[in-house]
C-alpha cells in the first residue's frame, strides 16, 4: 500500500510512518500543507492520511485541490477536535474517512486498508473462508461441515466485517462504528459479548478460536488454514 | 440643569410679557391723547375756552394722570390744569409759540422719577391757538404690575406643582440610575461578581431592569463558580489518568518480561481512552449548553432506536445478573433526531441504571408517545436519589451521593444528556419512583402524523 502522510506534528507523523513501514507499506511523510499538496499531486498514492490543521494549507484545502486535479485518492483525516465538524462528516460521506486524536494505530491501519481496498476494488469474489465454511447470506447462516449455524443480525454483520478484514487488528471503536453505527463509547461491552456468542456458535471444540482478542488493542479474525 | 432651563424660560416669559404690555399701553396712551386733542380742538372752535374748560372738569379725571393747557392765539395761557396730588408732574419746558408752520401734532416725551413717563401731544388750532394734552403712564404701570403679580402667582403654582415630580424623578429615577452606574463601574473595576443593584425605591421599570440585571449577574456568578469548579475537577480528572498512564509506562520500563510489560501497556491505553472520552464529553456538553451543538438529524423510528439500544445492553444485563425489560407501545412513530446523540444520551441513562442497581435487581426501559413528545423512561431498583441530588446530578461533574469511588463515570453523563435533549428541543429529568429506585426520563418531539 502506498500511503502519503501529511502531519505537522513530527512525532506523531514519525509514529504513523514507522507503523506503516513496519507493516511493509510504502509511506512518505510531509509536514506542511504546501509540500503535502505537491506530494499528493505528484505521486501515485493509494491512500492519504491528512491532518486537518496544517501550516500554510489545511487538510481540507489539500483535498479540494486534489479533487480539482481529478485525483480521487481516498483520504483519511486526522483531527484534534473531538466534536467532529459537519465538514468532516460531510467529507466522510464522500468515501473518505476520519479519525480523532488520540487514535489507535491498529484502528488507523484497519481504516487505511478498508479505504485502499474500496479504492482498488479487489473485492468482488467474496471473502476467503476457513476450510469447511459456507455462507448462506439470505438465511444468515454459516454452514460448517454441512451443519447450519443460524446467526442474529448483529452477529452476522460482525462476522462479515471480520471476514472482510482477516488478520487485521480491529479496535472496539472501529467495530462499534462500522457494525453498530455508534461513534461514541457506550458503557456496555457489546462488542465483546457479541464476539463471545460468535465464538460459542462458530469455534470448533479443540481447535483454536477464529476470533482472537488482543488486550488493549482489539480483535483479529484468523482462518487457521 | 432642568431647573436652569425652567428659570430661563420663566424669565423670558416675564420680560416678553412686560415689553409687549408696555408697547400696547403706549399705543393706547397715544390714541387717548390723539382722541382728546381732536375732541378739545373741536370744542374750542365751536365754544371757545369756556367749553373746553367745562368739558375737562365735567370729565372728573379720577385717574389723576391727565393734564391740559390751552394757549390762545396771542400766546396767553388760558387753561392750565395740572394734577394737584402730583406737583412733580409739570409741563416740559417748551416754547409757547408754535414751533413750525405745519399743523401736524407735535409729540414730547419726558421721563419722570420712578419709571413714570409723561407723554405730551400739542396741536395748533385753525385760529392759531394751541391745545396741549399730557398723560402719564402710571395707570398702565399699575395694570402691568397686576399682570406681573398674576404671572408670578402662576409661576409659583407651576413651581409648586412641578417640584413634586422633580423631586420624585430625582429620587426614583436619577438616584437609582446613578446607583446603577456606580455599581457597573465597581463591577468593571473590581471584577467582583458579588455586587448587586439595590433599587427598592426606584420606579417599577427600573426595578424590573435591576432585577433582570441582578439575575444575569447571579447567572454569571453561578456559571463562573461552575466553570472554576469544572476546571478544578477537569484538572483533577485528567491528572488522575495521566498519573496512572505514567505509572503503567514506568512499569513497562521495569517489566522483567514482555508479558507483564504488555499488561501494563494495556492498562495505559485503557486510561488514555477514558481521558479521551472525558474530553469528548466536555466538548459536547459545552456545545449543547451554548446552543451550538450541531445535530445530524435523520427521520427515524423511535421504537427502533429504543430497541437497538436495549439490544446493546442485554448482554451486559445478563453478565450483571439484572432483569432488564423492554416496554414498547403498539404504535410506533417517526422522529427527526440525531441518532448518535440521542442514543448516547439513552446509553448514559442505562449506564447509570446498570451501575447503581445491585445484582438481582431490575431495570425497565420503556417508550411512550404523549401528545407531541416521545418519552423514554429508564427505571431501576437501585438506592434511588437523595432529594438534594435530584437537581444537582444534572450539573457538570456532580455525582449523586450514592456514587462511590468504584462506580464508573465522572459525573458528566447527565449534563451531556440534558445538553443533547436541549438541542432536540426536549427535556430530561429524574425522580424517585414511589415504589423505590430511581426513574430517569427524556422527552423530545416526534412527528405526530396519522
Amino acid at each position: 500500500m502506498k500511503v502519503l502522510i501529511v502531519e505537522d506534528d513530527t512525532e506523531l507523523g514519525r509514529q504513523v510512518l514507522d507503523e506503516l513501514s513496519n507493516a511493509g507499506h510504502e509511506a512518505q511523510l510531509e509536514i506542511t500543507g504546501t509540500s503535502g499538496l505537491e506530494a499528493a499531486l505528484r505521486g501515485n498514492w493509494e491512500v492519504a492520511v491528512l491532518d486537518v490543521t496544517l501550516p500554510e494549507l489545511s487538510g481540507f484545502e489539500i483535498v479540494k485541490a486534489m479533487r480539482e486535479e481529478k485525483i480521487d485518492t481516498p483520504v483519511i483525516f486526522l483531527t484534534a477536535k473531538s466534536d467532529v465538524s459537519d465538514r468532516i462528516r460531510g467529507l466522510s460521506l464522500g468515501g473518505d474517512d476520519y479519525l480523532t486524536k488520540p487514535f489507535s494505530m491498529d484502528e488507523l491501519m484497519a481504516r487505511l486498508l478498508a479505504l485502499s481496498r474500496r479504492y482498488s476494488q479487489v473485492h468482488d469474489s467474496g471473502p476467503a473462508l476457513p476450510r469447511g465454511w459456507r455462507l448462506e447470506p439470505l438465511l444468515r447462516e454459516v454452514v460448517i461441515d454441512g451443519e447450519a449455524v443460524a446467526l442474529q443480525p448483529r452477529e452476522w454483520s460482525l462476522l462479515r466485517f471480520f471476514l472482510d478484514h482477516e488478520n487485521e487488528v480491529l479496535t472496539n471503536s472501529f467495530l462499534l462504528d462500522r457494525v453498530w453505527d455508534i461513534q461514541f463509547d457506550p458503557g456496555t461491552n457489546v462488542v465483546n459479548s457479541t464476539l463471545c456468542r460468535l465464538r460459542k456458535k462458530l469455534d470448533q471444540p479443540g481447535a483454536p478460536s477464529h476470533f482472537e482478542t488482543l488486550r488493549g488493542r482489539g480483535h483479529v479474525f484468523r482462518r487457521h488454514d | 440643569m432642568t431647573l436652569g432651563v425652567v428659570t430661563v424660560a420663566m424669565a423670558m416669559m416675564w420680560f416678553l410679557t412686560t415689553w409687549t404690555l408696555r408697547r400696547s399701553f403706549d399705543d393706547v396712551g397715544r390714541a387717548v391723547i390723539l382722541d382728546d386733542l381732536g375732541e378739545y380742538g373741536e370744542l374750542y372752535t365751536q365754544g371757545g375756552v369756556d367749553a373746553v374748560s367745562r368739558l375737562f372738569f365735567a370729565g372728573g379725571h379720577d385717574e389723576h394722570n391727565q393734564i391740559l393747557r390751552l394757549i390762545d392765539p396771542t400766546g396767553e395761557i388760558r387753561i392750565d390744569v395740572l394734577i394737584p396730588e402730583q406737583p412733580e408732574i409739570q409741563w416740559p419746558d417748551l416754547d409757547l409759540t408754535w414751533p413750525n408752520q405745519e399743523t401736524k401734532i407735535d409729540w414730547i416725551r419726558t421721563r419722570l422719577s420712578g419709571g413714570v413717563k409723561l407723554t405730551v401731544g400739542r396741536r395748533q388750532l385753525p385760529d392759531g391757538a394751541q391745545i396741549w394734552f399730557g398723560r402719564t403712564n402710571q395707570s398702565d404701570l399699575a395694570a402691568i404690575d397686576g399682570v406681573h403679580r398674576l404671572i408670578l402667582f402662576a409661576m409659583l403654582i407651576t413651581a409648586l406643582l412641578s417640584i413634586g415630580p422633580i423631586l420624585w424623578f430625582a429620587a426614583r429615577v436619577l438616584r437609582p440610575v446613578h446607583a446603577f452606574m456606580k455599581s457597573a463601574e465597581d463591577l468593571a473595576r473590581e471584577g467582583s461578581l458579588l455586587q448587586r443593584l439595590e433599587t427598592s425605591d426606584a420606579i417599577p421599570e427600573l426595578q424590573q431592569f435591576s432585577s433582570s440585571f441582578n439575575a444575569s449577574l447571579d447567572r454569571v456568578q453561578t456559571l463562573t463558580e461552575e466553570l472554576e469548579a469544572a476546571n478544578d475537577q477537569l484538572a483533577h480528572e485528567l491528572r488522575t489518568p495521566l498519573a496512572r498512564i505514567r505509572g503503567n509506562i514506568e512499569r513497562i520500563l521495569k517489566a522483567p518480561d514482555a508479558a507483564s510489560g504488555k499488561n501494563h501497556a494495556v492498562h495505559a491505553i485503557e486510561e488514555i481512552e477514558r481521558a479521551t472520552e472525558l474530553i469528548q464529553r466536555i466538548l459536547s456538553i459545552r456545545a449543547g449548553d451554548s446552543g451550538v451543538m450541531k445535530l445530524q438529524r435523520q427521520t427515524l423510528s423511535v421504537s427502533d432506536l429504543v430497541r437497538t439500544t436495549f439490544e446493546l445492553y442485554s448482554a451486559s444485563a445478563e453478565e450483571d445478573s439484572l432483569d432488564f425489560q423492554l416496554h414498547l407501545p403498539s404504535q410506533d412513530h417517526l422522529a427527526s433526531i440525531d441518532r448518535q446523540r440521542l442514543q448516547q444520551a439513552l446509553c448514559n441513562l442505562l449506564d447509570n441504571a446498570f451501575a447503581y442497581t445491585p445484582p438481582g435487581g431490575r431495570v425497565d426501559l420503556s417508550l411512550t408517545f404523549h401528545q407531541d413528545m416521545a418519552e423514554i423512561r429508564v427505571r431501576d431498583t437501585g438506592p434511588g436519589l437523595k432529594e438534594e441530588d435530584l437537581q444537582r446530578i444534572w450539573r457538570r461533574f456532580m455525582r449523586g451521593t450514592a456514587a462511590s469511588a468504584e462506580t464508573p463515570g465522572i459525573g458528566l453523563g447527565l449534563s451531556l444528556v440534558r445538553a443533547v435533549l436541549k438541542a432536540h428541543q426536549g427535556e430530561a429529568d429524574a425522580r424517585n419512583h414511589p415504589e423505590g429506585g430511581a426513574e430517569f426520563w427524556i422527552r423530545f418531539p416526534y412527528l405526530n402524523q396519522p
